[in-house]
């Protein structure tokens, strides 16, 4: 009885069978990328426990500022995270924009994804990202 | 015995009734946010605040407006967005959001559409002697709907296509898709 538990346990692990992403890329990265330094404040663990911001960094395009996230899922399995840029000005004023909206980013098991946003005027000169789990209703 | 245990019955199913009838409060939400309904039958508020977002990100960054050389804000006009999905929908859903965050950054200014505001313009150009110029830049996109579904699942698929214009040329072409499924249900639709 315990060996015919033990054996369906294991059976299940590898049916439920989690994909994850696999990559390739250059050894060496050509990009030379404009770093941020940021400033993390975790109210819970509802999006830490299954990813991560793992870089930021920013571009002038235009004489507006663009920002690009680097995203991982930590976790094999499939995950959605809400995020959300807002934009402030040089006085701390925060600029009002159509386009700071909630996304949802789907992440497959393993995945890493760059969300990006560029400023909606050229005042702005921060920038604060939200993030938020899956807390929709289904 | 029985009438009343009919009675205690018919009590108990109606009370069940009831509380089942009962709605929620209403309560409010950030529109298009993260706790917005989304669904499989139509275009909802958070897929078009996403196409929106993802589209203006991108005919930003890529500075295809500065590289026409036009003095800034370039005059825009939307044209025609074509819908080819299956209901009735007001695409000034995007291309609203599309021009208010084009004439925020400085990059372009939209032309009004209304009659009035036109005929004024006119008229306070020609008491000063000046001729007020066509748009340069134009809009024009389509969005397309794709349903797929199998024995357990039903898929939707939107494409919005976009294109930034001038002088007969699309200066910046973009798209995004949004791609939602849904089980279907035990009678299988």
């Amino acid at each position: 009885m315990k060996t015919i538990l033990t054996l369906t346990c294991v059976s299940l692990i590898f049916l439920t069978g989690c994909s994850t992403i696999n990559t390739v890329e250059p050894a060496e990265s050509k990009a030379r990328l404009q770093m941020v330094n940021d400033k993390r404040i975790t109210t819970d663990s509802a999006v830490a426990d299954y990813a991560y911001v793992a870089s930021v960094n920013q571009q002038i395009v235009g004489g507006l500022l663009k920002i690009q996230l680097k995203v991982v899922n930590k976790t094999v399995a499939y995950r959605t995270v809400n995020y959300k840029f807002v934009w402030v000005d040089k006085d701390g004023m925060q600029i009002q924009s159509p386009t700071s909206t909630w996304q949802t980013l789907a992440l497959e098991g393993g995945e890493v994804k760059y969300i990006s946003a560029v400023a909606p005027s050229p005042n702005a000169s921060d920038f604060t990202v939200k993030f938020l789990a899956d807390v929709r209703e289904y | 015995m029985k009438i009343k245990t009919f009675v205690n019955i018919a009590t108990i199913i109606t009370a069940t009734i009831l509380c089942g009838c009962a709605s929620e409060n209403a309560r409010y939400i950030e529109s298009g946010g993260a706790r917005s309904i989304i669904s499989t039958n139509q275009i909802n508020m958070a897929d078009w605040n996403s196409a929106s977002t993802s589209l203006v990100n991108e005919i930003l960054a890529s500075g295809a407006i500065d590289k026409t050389g036009l003095v800034l804000p370039a005059k825009i006009k939307v044209s025609r967005v074509i819908n080819r999905t299956s209901n009735a929908i007001d695409t000034e859903l995007l291309t609203n959001q599309i021009c208010i965050a084009l004439n925020n950054s400085g990059k372009a200014i939209a032309v009004s559409d209304d009659a009035t505001t036109n005929e004024l313009a006119q008229y306070e150009a020609k008491r000063q002697g000046k001729t007020i110029g066509l748009p340069k830049l134009t809009i024009t996109g389509k969005i397309i709907e794709v349903r797929e579904s199998n024995s357990d699942l039903k898929e939707v698929t939107y494409t919005f296509f976009l294109q930034v214009n001038y002088l007969g040329k699309s200066i910046w072409m973009g798209q995004k898709q949004i791609a939602k499924q849904s089980t279907k249900s035990a009678f299988g639709f």
